[in-house]
């Protein structure tokens, strides 16, 4: 399947792999949960980064003891109404901090793209024959939002609205406020 | 009311040029009807029976003259000339054309409204008590929430494919007139042991298939709080709601087969892991909405208007109207004026584009540019003097819009139904015409009194019927229209689900078997006893023997 | 496979465009009234014009096309569902409005 990484398709360095395929000896491998919560250790010791797919009726905490040896975690969408995995991203993001690659699979649609990116997904494998002029275009197509304390680019009110010139060159805190990284 | 700022109106119209684009890829083939659809819906816009309905959504049911004659300008350009005013306080067009839509939803940003999430298994439009910042028993206005509500749901990127629709009512008054037991979520602004200002929060609610009432799920939550606690149901029910079956999809199955302590455990917990500060808005942000609703510059009037008393003595009609219409004001001198758009024989929530004009014309002059949609499908005028109510009850009669039966048998509610809705199994509007005009003698409907009857065209409830005291839904068998009837509901504060009474009636006997059920009441009543209390009292067994004696 | 059928079929759908209730033709186009609406007498017949239909979901012409059974009788086709019958007949009510309507309430079609 394609992959869209940053507004681009990129070459995917990971293997998918079913609860009974072999693990290669080296390169990036994603598991299914259940793999790699019997196989951890050997999982997490071999050369190559190791990545779990999470089905989307799976609880996000079980993976929460092993979050730092996790390089990448796909959540999916068996269509692209059932909209499970907008929470567990979230859940993994906020809840867990989790920092690494997070990854929307299944039906991934370019009119999703806004709001995978506000809840934490930064790759997107998508269908076959996706235009990625129509992903950019609908991934940008607003880019305002209303809730606070989302991922993603959107900006909110409180980031669009300028913040009112400082009154006089002591007023740091505004001047602060300005010059802060996005 | 509130005004769209900067932010605001670029959302909005990204949001059209986003649908734009979709409609666009849709024509050219570029999108399916099947990846089109839950798109369209998500802009409100269904395919029914006979044509598209775009659906546009009245945030909470404010109005002003300008959205107002907007509304009435696009029933002319690009509907028959008229829309349809909806339980949920949206109004509906019946005949748009595909590619018109996007330049409607362009003239709807003009005056700061849209059709965002009318439609679609998201978060809908909220709705509140129609009378807010204008009733004398609220603790607080709820309108300020439902506009935070209202941005926060908005495209919400996490909770926008959700198992089933979502809808959520707010109020501040101890009498409930935005049913909020029958809602996903409801919330109640009420004061705590200590005099402090917060929510109650109801969840599962809701009508359809299977009728429930909300449960509490919190006595009380600090008002700074509401967003990041909805989060937290709104995430549980996410993660958890059923997506197997779409008839068990709401949330409120979720609530019943977990059970209300187990939901609410799983929320608090899920709450405790928000971090709230980060999600709420800082405080400033509701200081501002806040400021839209402070209340309208009021003349210093006494209470008593000796030209209304005068009005009312020497004109009996104006004064039957005053008597059911027109409802106390907290501010000395003012009232509340309901304008009922169910005239007798009519379309219940039917309005021409020359009715739509000249209720904006009313409001602007007698009533702070103010106007209610309210979820009985009726209109408001919220802040009009006292000593202007005869001048506008004489504008509104030669509008047709002057009938003095709100609350009364003839108030009815119902769906649109087999003329309309494409999951219709029976037609409604029909019958409530119907009945409106058997029942509409109007010195017999003061004589019936309060009695609300709601009909729906099929099990999906948009008529609210199990909230009627008199209820009645149409189904289909062998290819005939026939009508279940249940007495009992109530969608106020003493919410109770109508039961059914028996066998169904057939489009030609079911307006005969609600005027016997009239009847049996005025017949048993007590002194000053509505209709849903002599029921509360009696019981269903009277109301049936005479239906099924007779029929 | 062959279309399992009971009796006689027309062909039906929404119009993309406005969402116009249509009928496919036996000339192979889509028209408002049922009067044109070709009929399928067999299970073939029904197969081809599903297939037929098809091919204007693809040009996205039409949308949502369904074969719905008919009685032929002597003034033409009639839909044996009670639902199909209101479907083609339009609204049955007529916005009222106590005859004060500034707007044209013309129900066409
Ligand atoms: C004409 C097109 C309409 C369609 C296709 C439609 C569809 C539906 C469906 C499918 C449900 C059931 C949802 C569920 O139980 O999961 C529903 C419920 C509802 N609809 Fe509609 N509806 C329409 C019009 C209306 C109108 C005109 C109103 C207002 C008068 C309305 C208000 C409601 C309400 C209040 C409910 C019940 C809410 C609940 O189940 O808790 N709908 N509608
Ligand atoms: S209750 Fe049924 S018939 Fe009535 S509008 Fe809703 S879905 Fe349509």
């Amino acid at each position: 399947m394609p992959l869209i990484k940053d507004g681009q398709f990129v070459e995917d360095s990971w293997t998918v792999l079913q609860q009974d395929d072999e693990v290669p000896p080296k390169g990036d491998v994603i598991v299914p949960l259940e793999r790699y919560l019997s196989d951890t250790d050997e999982l997490n010791r071999r050369v190559g980064r190791v990545g779990v797919a999470l089905e989307n009726t799976a609880d996000p905490d079980d993976i929460a003891p092993y979050l730092n040896d996790i390089d990448l975690v796909a959540l999916t969408f068996p269509a692209f109404t059932d909209g499970r995995a907008y929470s567990q991203a979230r859940q993994l993001r906020h809840h867990l901090g989790f920092g690494g690659e997070l990854r929307a699979t299944g039906n991934v649609l370019a009119d999703q793209a806004g709001f995978l990116k506000q809840v934490g997904f930064d790759a997107f494998e998508v269908t076959p024959n996706q235009s990625i002029d129509i992903w950019v275009k609908a991934s940008e197509a607003v880019t305002l939002a209303y809730q606070r304390g989302y991922d993603g680019n959107r900006k909110t009110r409180d980031k669009l609205r300028p913040s009112p010139l400082p009154q006089h060159p002591s007023d740091c805190a505004a001047v602060a406020e300005q010059s802060a990284p996005a | 009311m509130y005004r769209y700022d900067e932010f605001d109106t670029t959302f909005v119209r990204q949001r059209v040029d986003q649908f734009r684009d979709q409609v666009d890829r849709r024509v050219s083939g570029e999108l399916t009807e099947e990846q089109f659809r839950p798109l369209r819906l998500m802009n409100g816009l269904y395919l029914q029976l006979h044509a598209y309905m775009l659906r546009v959504a009245v945030p909470y049911g404010t109005l002003n003259s300008r959205q107002m004659r907007k509304l009435a300008f696009i029933a002319d350009e690009y509907d028959k000339g008229y829309g349809h005013f909806t339980t949920r306080q949206n109004i509906q067009y019946n005949w748009p054309k595909l590619p018109d839509v996007p330049n409607i939803l362009d003239h709807l940003a003009d005056v700061e409204m849209h059709a965002i999430q009318t439609s679609g298994n998201c978060i809908r439009n909220v709705t509140a008590d129609q009378w807010a910042g204008a009733a004398g028993d609220e603790v607080e206005d709820p309108r300020p929430y439902a506009e935070l509500m209202r941005q926060w749901s908005s495209l919400h990127p996490e909770f926008s494919f959700l198992p089933r629709k979502f809808k959520i009512a707010v109020t501040g008054a101890a009498s409930d007139r935005a049913a909020i037991a029958y809602h996903d979520i409801g919330l109640r602004l009420t004061r705590s042991a200590n005099g402090e200002i917060g929510f109650e929060v109801l969840a599962g609610g809701g009508m359809g298939r299977t009728p429930m009432l909300g449960v509490t799920v919190r006595d009380w939550l600090p008002k700074d709080e509401l967003l990041a606690y909805l989060e937290a149901i709104m995430r549980v029910y996410n993660l958890h709601g059923r997506r197997d079956n779409k008839y068990k999809a709401r949330i409120k199955i979720l609530v019943h087969e977990l059970g209300a302590e187990e939901f609410t455990r799983q929320v608090e917990e899920e709450y405790k892991r928000i971090d709230a500060p980060r999600v709420m808005p800082p405080a400033q942000e509701l200081v501002r909405i806040k400021d839209y609703f402070a209340p309208p510059v009021y003349e210093d009037l006494p209470d008593q208007s000796p030209e209304l008393a005068r009005c009312m003595s020497d004109d009996a009609d104006f004064a039957q109207w005053v008597d059911r219409n027109v409802v106390a004001h907290k501010q000395p001198g003012y009232a509340i004026v309901n304008i009922s758009l169910k005239p007798v024989g009519g379309v219940p929530g039917d309005a021409s584009s020359g009715q739509m004009r000249a209720v904006a014309d009313l409001a602007e002059q007698k009533s702070h540019d103010e106007i209610r949609v309210t979820h009985e499908q009726n209109l408001v005028l919220p802040h009009v003097r006292k000593s202007d109510l005869y001048g506008v009850w004489q504008t509104l009669k030669t509008h047709g819009l002057a009938d003095a039966n709100i609350g009364l048998a003839t108030d009815i509610i119902s769906c649109p139904g087999l003329d309309y809705c494409a999951l219709a199994t029976a037609r409604s509007i029909p019958i409530s015409q119907d009945i409106s005009r058997r029942l509409g003698d109007i010195s017999r409907q003061r004589d019936i009194g309060d009695l609300k009857i709601k009909i729906s065209g099929c099990i999906n409830a948009c008529g609210h019927h199990h909230a009627g005291h008199i209820g009645i839904l149409g189904l289909e068998k062998r290819g005939e229209e026939y009508y279940q009837i249940t007495l009992g509901g109530s969608g106020d504060e003493t919410a109770s689900i109508g039961e059914i009474i028996g066998p169904g009636f057939s489009s030609e006997t079911v307006t005969d078997a609600v005027e016997t059920i009239v009847d049996t009441y005025v017949g048993l009543r007590q002194d000053g006893e509505t209709f849903l209390d002599a029921y509360r009292r009696l019981g269903p067994n009277p109301f049936k023997e005479a239906v099924y004696a007779t029929h | 496979m062959a279309k399992k059928i009971t009796g006689p079929q027309i062909l039906t759908a929404n119009r993309l465009s406005d969402g116009m209730v249509v009928f496919l033709s036996a000339d192979g186009t889509w028209r408002a009234s049922i009067d044109a609406a070709d009929v399928a007498r067999t299970e073939d017949s029904a197969s081809a014009l599903e297939a037929r239909a098809a091919t204007f979901v693809q040009t996205n012409e039409i949308v949502d096309p369904y074969l719905i059974a008919v009685e032929e009788t002597d003034t033409g086709a009639v839909p044996v569902a009670f639902r199909e019958r209101r479907r083609i007949a339009g609204p049955s009510v007529q916005a009222a409005f106590n005859g004060q309507s500034n707007g044209s309430l013309a129900f066409a079609g």
